[in-house]
């Protein structure tokens, strides 16, 4: 039976336009759905992966400053102890071992400014090509495997011209800035690093300039540059805590010691909602229109198959089994819409991917195709049509097998 | 032995407060071997009395016995398995599915049919043999004449083997030659044990008949 029906509805040429309109349907609930996935994605991971996430900044409340004289607060120092001590704090550091240099990396290309952020064990990337460092080495620094030494990153409409990681690896480049000599003036100091090892910037949500390297190495830059930049500047300490989770108990303790912080990296919560807000509309307008499609198609359909439904009883087929056939005819037809779309989903996925690859450099992202977003989007293109389905049967077995017959005789 | 009985039968449709008496307690006995033509005019109640008999409509009161079962107080469900098995139904207008070939429209009443599912394939091809169409098996509907269409109607009718066959005019659509044509097929198969129920308008079915009826003011009157 099922061979005949299935016979049946290749020969069927009607098929083809609810196919081609089941197919887009099913396409572009998969784009939204996998959007939406995908978005949510990008958020989880920007906290995550990027070290940001879970990162507090942490400077001294406004009762402790004003308690301090000129010269104390010249001199003030963060009771590291106490902050690395409480529970869930991985690492606290202060955030001028994070900066901004002028390397050797500078062409025609490129400013050659790389962003140096401190690597530790709990804030390098897990997916390190080479080797890593520890806290106390010196001359070693860890890049990205698609290099841009620019510090005009995100302004940057074209990304053809990467440094690749591996034309770096193992290779040497000075690093150079500005300290004051014994006159008073400043001069040029040059410092040379190695490129011990690559990671995927992509993965940690990392910009493609940013490099890690020992605190060590940034503290003696920070030391020796004082004198001339953070003169007078009571510096921040950065304080990365486990868990993303743990971040309010964090904050908390913090405030015992009598110091202010805030995350480093913030969601957008308007934008978030809007996006989810406008998933959802259209979500909801693809389903009316495979509803709508489902209904018109399938009563246009069964008006010609009327004749069919009262021959079938009148061939002993069963109401059950008559609905059983329309079931799988609806099923044979949604079916292979899903294979269609899910091939061309996966067409256009990396079409997009080409198309926006900068827009996705960019944002520190790579799309990725939910398996979740399939599943619900099979789900909902097989129980929507098959339920519809069902019911206009139904409506139509209630009636007389006889006036099925004649129908199209009136 | 009679396979088809009538006892009472009466019909009447209601339309708008109008009562339309279409069979006024009807009885009739049909036997196997034996054709059966029943005549009447125009809206008489022919179509009426042998869709009462496949059970695909009500009657108001009466019983009809089809090859001993009872069919009055009979489920949808029962009814349906009585059409499968004991009843071959024969349309004016064929009622062939278009995108099934001929020997697919033979083998679908079989399809769920206990007895004859599992080799349904060979038996619809030696049916079509048994119609003249061994030739044609693999053609759809349209490519099919008005006479080879009705052969196959014949031969889709005779798929599970039913003890009845029963013919709403089947020669309606056909010309002279054809309508004998199916006719002699329809003679034949009652002399090999058919119970054959002809509905027709045309005088030709009286040459083939054993016993013709007439339906008229709601009665079956033997002619
Ligand atoms: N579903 C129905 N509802 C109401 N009246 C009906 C219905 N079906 C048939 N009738 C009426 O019942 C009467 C008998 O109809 P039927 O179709 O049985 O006649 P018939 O003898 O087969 O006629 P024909 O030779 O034209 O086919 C007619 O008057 C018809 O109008
Ligand atoms: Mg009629």
């Amino acid at each position: 039976m099922i061979k005949l029906l299935v016979m049946k509805n290749i020969r069927d040429k009607k098929n083809r336009f609810i196919l081609i309109i089941f197919s887009l349907c099913s396409l572009l609930l998969m784009s939204v759905l996998i959007f939406k996935a995908n978005f949510i994605q990008m958020q989880n991971d920007d906290f995550a992966n990027n070290i940001a996430g879970r990162t507090l900044v942490v400077t001294p409340a406004v009762e402790l400053i004003e308690s301090l004289s000129e010269e104390e607060f010249y001199n003030f120092e963060y009771d590291f102890a106490k902050i690395l001590s409480i529970e869930h704090v991985q690492e606290a550091y202060s955030s001028f071992l994070e900066t901004s240099l002028d390397t050797s990396f500078k062409s025609d290309k490129y400013d050659g400014v790389v962003y140096f952020k401190y690597g530790t064990e709990n804030t390098l990337p897990n997916n390190i090509v080479g080797q890593k460092f520890t806290n106390n080495d010196t001359g070693v620094v860890i890049c990205p495997f698609n290099f841009y030494p620019d510090s005009n990153i995100l302004y940057r409409d074209s990304f053809d011209n990467y440094l690749s990681g591996n034309s770096i690896l193992d290779s040497n480049f000075d690093v150079t800035y500005e300290i004051p000599n014994d006159n008073g003036k400043k001069e040029i100091k040059k410092r040379t690093f190695k490129v011990i090892g690559l990671y995927d910037n992509t993965m940690v949500n990392q910009e493609a300039n940013t490099c890690f390297m020992s605190a060590k190495d940034l503290y003696n830059i920070y030391e020796e540059t004082l004198a001339i930049s953070n003169e007078g500047v009571l510096t921040s300490v950065d304080v990365v805590v486990d868990n993303l989770n743990n971040l309010s108990s964090v904050i908390n303790e913090l405030n015992k010691l009598n110091y202010n912080s805030i995350p480093k990296l913030e969601i957008n919560v308007e934008e978030t909602n809007n996006l989810k807000m406008i998933s959802y509309i259209c979500i909801c307008f693809i389903l009316i229109v495979i509803i709508s499609v489902t209904i018109v198609y399938v009563k246009k359909r069964n008006v010609m198959n009327i004749k069919e439904i009262g021959l079938l009883s009148a061939l002993g087929f069963s109401n059950n089994q008559i609905q059983l056939i329309y079931f799988i005819d609806m099923l044979f037809v949604v079916i292979i819409a899903i294979a269609i779309s899910t091939i061309l989903s996966i067409i256009v996925y990396f079409i997009v991917l080409a198309i926006f690859k900068n827009n996705f450099i960019r944002m520190m992202y790579r799309p990725k195709l939910f398996f979740s977003s399939y599943i619900i989007n099979y789900l909902m293109m097989i129980l929507i049509p098959s339920l519809i389905n069902y019911w206009l049967i139904k409506l139509l077995l209630h009636k007389n097998i006889n006036s099925l017959i004649k129908e199209d005789e009136q | 032995m009679s396979v088809v009985k009538l006892q009472n039968v009466e019909k009447t449709y209601i339309l708008k407060n109008e009562y339309i008496p279409v069979l006024k307690r009807v009885n009739a006995e049909f036997e196997c071997g034996k054709l059966y033509a029943i005549m009447g005019h125009s809206g008489a109640g022919k179509t009426t009395l042998i869709n009462i008999i496949d059970g695909i409509e009500s009657f108001n009161s009466g019983h009809i016995i089809i090859n001993g079962k009872d069919i009055s107080n009979m489920t949808k469900f029962e009814k349906a398995l009585v059409r499968n098995n004991d009843i071959g139904m024969i349309f004016q207008d064929f009622l062939l599915d278009d995108y099934l070939t001929a020997y697919e429209n033979v083998m679908l009443p079989m399809t769920i049919n206990k007895k004859f599912k599992k080799r349904a394939k060979e038996r619809a091809w030696e049916l079509l043999k048994e119609v003249n169409l061994s030739n044609r098996v693999n053609h759809f509907p349209k490519e099919l004449s008005g006479g080879e269409k009705q052969r196959v109607s014949i031969a889709r009718a005779l798929a599970n083997d039913p003890k009845i066959l029963i013919c709403d005019e089947p020669t309606g659509n056909l010309d002279e030659k054809n309508e004998n044509k199916i006719f002699e097929i329809l003679k034949n198969l009652s002399q090999m044990g058919k119970c054959v129920i002809i509905v027709s308008h045309s005088n030709e079915v009286l040459k083939y008949a054993d016993i013709a009826y007439e339906l008229k003011e709601g009665k079956l009157i033997e002619k």
